[in-house]
């Protein structure tokens, strides 16, 4: 394990420990939403950082340190169904918490491109409505582009 | 127990996306994981659909080599996977030391 994973999961496990019960209490889930997001922030300049030097050909690709990366991000996002419950909770209290929009613009963000949350919503809504093609239908498609 | 597959638009748009040939490769894979969905994918993951499942794998043609994410779900009846979205990123060859 990384060391960023360990971190990860210590993360993680802390985060199961709020009370919204009082203004400290609020204070203290409200720095702890700000380090969440910076190890976000954290893992996607990872991310970026590793890309540039691929780029650039000062790394050579490493399927590993993708899914590593892959991984990462789903530790951070492990936990941020409870805290979203538990931000909720501070906020029916009364209380403000400063990191709450960007903590929530944050979960609800996509590592995979392409696999925005709303859009995989909508795609199961067509689906079920019968907007689906047959993998011969697209083997076709692509004989046809392939051979054009 | 092999399942038949569907392809949502939007996933079928995703696929179309890809070059002709690694595209055609993932169509490949998708018809092995409709033989061992269970086996080959992992439950999605926040802040993904609760109900579904995502397949990750590598695919290449040449120099070119993609890391594809599929999600998707089981029909209700449990007879079909529905591909829901088809994304790849592209990254140049690994070394041959890094397997494959």
């Amino acid at each position: 394990m990384s060391r960023l994973s360990g971190i990860l999961e210590q993360y993680k496990a802390e985060s199961w420990k709020f009370e919204h019960d009082s203004a400290m209490a609020c204070y203290d889930f409200d720095d702890w939403l700000a380090f969440g997001l910076k190890c976000l922030e954290f893992i996607r300049e990872k991310e970026r950082r590793y890309h540039d030097r691929l780029k650039t050909g000062k790394s050579s690709a490493d399927r590993r340190v993708i899914e590593e990366i892959q991984e990462l991000y789903e530790q951070w996002y492990s936990p941020c169904r409870h805290l979203l419950e538990e931000l909720e909770a501070f906020e029916r209290e009364g209380y403000v918490i400063t990191n709450a929009q960007p903590f929530r613009t944050a979960c609800m963000s996509s590592n995979i491109p392409g696999f925005e949350p709303q859009k995989l919503q909508s795609a199961a809504e067509r689906a079920k409505a019968g907007h689906v093609r047959s993998p011969k239908d697209l083997r076709d498609e692509l004989q046809r582009r392939i051979r054009g | 127990m092999s399942y038949n597959v569907a392809y949502e638009d939007e996933a079928s748009e995703g696929l179309l996306r890809l070059p002709p040939v690694i595209a055609s490769k993932v169509l490949d894979e998708i018809d092995k994981l409709a033989e061992d969905p269970a086996g080959l994918s992992r439950p999605s993951y926040f802040p993904y659909l609760p109900v579904g499942q995502i397949y990750q794998f590598w695919c290449e043609d040449g120099d070119r080599r993609f890391w594809v994410s599929v999600f998707f779900q089981y029909s209700p009846d449990e007879t079909s996977i529905i591909i829901l979205a088809v994304t790849g990123q592209e990254l140049p060859r690994m070394e041959d030391s890094e397997g494959s």
